[in-house]
């Protein structure tokens, strides 16, 4: 292949969800809000990176907010894109019905991201489910990420023409493939906005106006699918098998049908629009076939769709899927469970190209339990709270500590592993409330990130605060949704992309809440720290402690000093009783595993001084000499 | 020509970073790519994921399927054992020897695969071990192992070419540049044994 290196530009490419952004903006967004979630984040982080004056872009408190702000946005005839993870849609669903029904002016379109196979540990949802909740059109995108750009686009037409929301549907795969788009220019028509008054629209008090707008989004849904129908595909095949999927598992199938020979291919439907489902199509190819196998991530809903409509029929084909267990409801798919369903249908050998070996890691090797960064704020929170658990007189065992979204809930892995529970955004407080109410005798504290409590803590504090339960709050304060790669929070002061114009303060909010006692303190200054939370879990009432230092990973200090062990006073952890590694293991302490001593990865130790204070032996230095500069 | 590529390590190691850049190389060279990459989880240390399909088109599936990698390359030791399962018959497997024990590894070392146990994993495939920290080292921060292990691939498959790949490494982490296209280099050399 020929080439001038330098002369030719990178053709562009983009992450599905990001594509999906790009087509908002092509589309002539001219709002963009969310908050942060995987996989949705990126879209949001692509559009903050595009700053135009045309379209302005935010991190919203929360789902809900975001949902609605959206919603008003485009009521006053303004286009508007909103993107948000699964829990986020549940979190925004409440606003989700009611928008739905009411319809919208100016296009609206809301990102929801789905995570088959869990890889970013939350439930497997099936948000195709909130389409038919809401009674809203849904499409999904492959894995080209273009298709992505041009459907989400095309969305916004549809959304505008038919008066109603679309929802589009990306999966982790979809939305983290990334691959090459064209872009288009952007639609820069200006328009004014006009909030209309429309009580019997915009409103809901009355069975009989309720009833209406009920209709009324069932037919715009019909209108938008009608519409959208287009971005589902028939392939024909031979023979008598047909093959339905969704588009986001698409490629396995492509895949799959691949390997076969040219006279084996069955008949297939790529279906795009999730939701309404395309009957006519599927029943074109039911008419087709003697056996269809549908292929489908999560919940089999386009399986049983598709058996209900084929009892309708004359000679109804046989439907397969998960009903026979050809492929699995838990976990993701891949090309090879597709392969294997499809073998099996045809009576073909495997077709696997190499000896299968295991995927899966032999259970005699230890689990990669995730654990904080070098350096980070939260390890010296959790350690304070470990020695103020101990100060106020107690086992570590007695005292119940429930944990929050974020990286907060790494403290239930070890050397910590103090967080027993972990439910939705802000739920530690809350949780927290209903073991004391329980008559747990203990002290009871809840652990939250400052994100997770702008989010959903608010109420639950107010709640505890108006019932004067016994109750210690630790909000790990470190200006940024750190998880989910480190967006600003409510707290952010400094001017980075997508940080609030007003930064805002936990004690004052705890403050006007009438929280018996707030207190604020660094977490690295452990001592102290581990003072102010020892006397809040001896005290009655609802305690506020915020332990409050940026994101290691965002931190602003340009210099650091790492600490150094000396080999003449390191015993090693194995004889070391309770060794740093057991008392703060930080990726940055190095070891070969227990018979020679512990060392320190100067490249990777950011200074917090942990190690040193919690060695025994005194064998933890400052290395001046090797400060370093960072990047 | 087709090339399917499995990465993968832990977060901080640039697994993501990587295979952007072989990905943007095969971009420039006219390819049709599709890299997916499993990268929502900051923290150091998560274990992460990255599937490479590289062709014309490349194929339909953004997961690369079982025994289809022509290159799979490990920047752990242990996360490296979830690679065997990809490689096809006649791929190599370019590994890093870095290792990053977890919790209790840290303690009970027979709960962390030695070499021996990583390449019987890949029943009798091509392995080729890299010091790739150790090069890293030797140009700038551990997280140029990533660059190391991109200078390997170039120096094992052609498909890719290596002008692109350093073009496009530059592209990826402007701010890097010399030090790290160094670091390229030097896995390169490493198992080409030339200093062209
Ligand atoms: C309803 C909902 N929205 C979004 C998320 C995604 N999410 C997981 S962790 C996190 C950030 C938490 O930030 P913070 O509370 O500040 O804790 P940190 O990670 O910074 O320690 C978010 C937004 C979620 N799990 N649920």
């Amino acid at each position: 292949m020929s080439f001038d290196p330098g002369s030719s530009p990178a053709p562009s490419a983009l992450l599905g969800v990001e594509a999906c952004a790009r087509g908002a903006l092509e589309a002539g967004a001219r709002l963009a809000t969310g908050y942060p979630g995987t996989p949705a984040t990126p879209a949001i982080e692509y559009l903050l990176a595009q700053a135009t004056e045309h379209l302005s872009v935010e991190w919203a408190v929360n789902e809900k907010v975001a949902l609605e702000v959206a919603a008003g946005h485009s009521w006053a005839g303004l286009r508007s894109f909103v993107a948000l993870k699964m829990s986020g849609l549940n979190v925004a669903s409440d606003a989700l019905l009611s928008v739905a029904t009411s319809g919208t002016v100016g296009g609206l379109v809301v990102y929801v991201g789905d995570d088959p196979g869990a890889y970013y540990g939350m439930v497997e949802q099936d948000s195709r489910l909130y389409a038919r909740l809401a009674f809203l059109p849904m499409v999904e995108p492959g894995c080209e990420p273009d298709e992505a750009r041009r459907m989400t686009c095309h969305a916004f037409d549809v959304s505008e023409a038919a008066g109603t929301p679309v929802l589009i549907r990306g999966t982790t795969t979809t939305a983290y493939t990334w691959g090459p788009v064209d872009l288009e220019p952007l639609e820069r028509g200006c328009r004014t906005p006009r909030v209309p008054f429309d009580i019997d629209r915009y409103t809901k008090a009355g069975a009989a106006r309720c009833r209406r707008q009920h209709r009324q989004a069932l037919a715009r849904m019909a209108e938008a699918a009608r519409l959208l129908d287009p971005w589902n595909q028939e392939v024909l095949g031979h023979g008598d098998l047909g093959v339905i999927a969704p588009a986001s598992v698409w490629g396995y199938v492509a895949e799959a049908v691949e390997r076969l020979p040219g006279n084996e291919r069955p008949h297939l439907l790529r279906i795009a629009v999730v939701h309404p489902l395309p009957e006519e199509r599927i029943l074109g190819l039911l008419s087709r076939c003697r056996r269809v196998l549908v292929v489908e991530e999560l919940d089999p809903l386009i399986e049983e769709r598709v058996r209900s409509l084929a009892a309708e029929l004359p000679r109804p084909p046989r439907i397969l899927g998960k009903r026979q267990g050809l492929t699995p409801e838990v976990g993701d798919l891949d090309p090879d469970a597709v392969s294997a369903a499809l073998d099996h249908l045809l009576d073909r050998e495997p077709q696997r190209r190499a000896p299968r070996r295991s995927a899966n890691l032999p259970p005699s090797l230890a689990p990669r339990l995730l654990t904080f960064c070098p350096g980070c704020p939260h390890r010296s929170a959790y350690v304070a709270l470990e020695r103020a658990i101990a100060r106020a007189g107690y086992r570590k065992d007695e005292v119940i500590v429930t944990g929050d979204i974020g990286c907060t809930i790494l403290g239930m892995n070890p050397p910590h592993s103090l967080c027993r529970t972990e439910v939705a955004m802000g739920s530690s407080i809350a949780v927290a409330e209903g073991f004391v109410r329980a008559g747990v005798e203990a002290p009871v504290v809840a652990v939250i990130g400052d994100s997770t409590f702008f989010h959903a803590g608010i109420p639950p504090l107010l709640n505890a605060a108006t019932k004067n339960v016994r109750l210690t709050v630790l909000v790990l304060d470190n200006h940024h949704a750190a998880m989910t790669g480190f967006q600003p929070s409510p707290t952010q002061h400094r001017p980075i992309p997508g940080a609030p114009a007003q930064p805002l303060s936990i004690e004052e909010l705890a403050r006007a809440a009438r929280v018996r006692r707030v207190r604020k303190t660094l977490p690295y200054f452990t001592r102290r720290l581990s003072r102010v939370l020892a006397t809040a879990l001896r005290s009655p009432g609802v305690q506020v402690v915020v332990a409050e230092a940026p994101c290691v990973r965002r931190s602003t200090a340009r210099v650091v000093i790492p600490y150094q062990v000396r080999p003449d006073r390191c015993v090693g952890s194995e004889r070391c009783r309770p060794s740093c590694l057991e008392a703060v293991n930080c990726p940055a302490l190095e070891t070969n595993g227990g018979e020679t001593e512990v060392w320190i990865d100067a490249d990777r130790c950011l200074g917090c001084g942990l190690c040193a204070e919690a060695c025994p032996r005194r064998a933890i230095r400052r290395r001046i000499r090797s400060r370093r500069r960072l990047p | 020509m087709n090339l399917d590529v499995v990465v993968c390590g832990v977060g901080g190691q640039g697994v993501v970073t990587l295979g952007r850049v072989v990905a943007g190389a095969a971009l420039r060279e006219g390819y049709d790519v599709r890299l997916l990459g499993q990268s929502g989880l900051s923290q150091v240390g998560a274990p992460v994921m990255v599937h490479l399909r590289i062709g014309a088109p490349a194929g339909p599936s953004p997961k690369v399927p079982l025994g289809a990698a022509d290159v799979v390359i490990g920047l752990e030791r242990m996360e490296a054992l979830k690679l065997a399962p990809y490689l096809r018959q006649g791929g190599t497997a370019l590994l890093s020897d870095e290792a990053v024990r977890p919790y209790e590894a840290r303690f009970r070392p027979q709960r962390y695969p030695d070499r021996q146990c990583v390449e019987a994993a890949f029943s009798g495939e091509r392995v080729l071990w890299i010091p790739a920290l150790d090069l890293a080292r030797r140009h700038g921060p551990p997280a140029y192992v990533g660059a190391v292990m991109a200078g390997a691939l170039a120096s094992v498959s052609n498909v890719v070419d290596r002008d692109q790949l350093v073009l496009a490494l530059r592209a990826e982490r402007p701010q890097e540049a010399d030090a790290e296209v160094e670091a390229f280099f030097a896995g390169y050399e490493f198992l080409t044994g030339a200093d062209d």
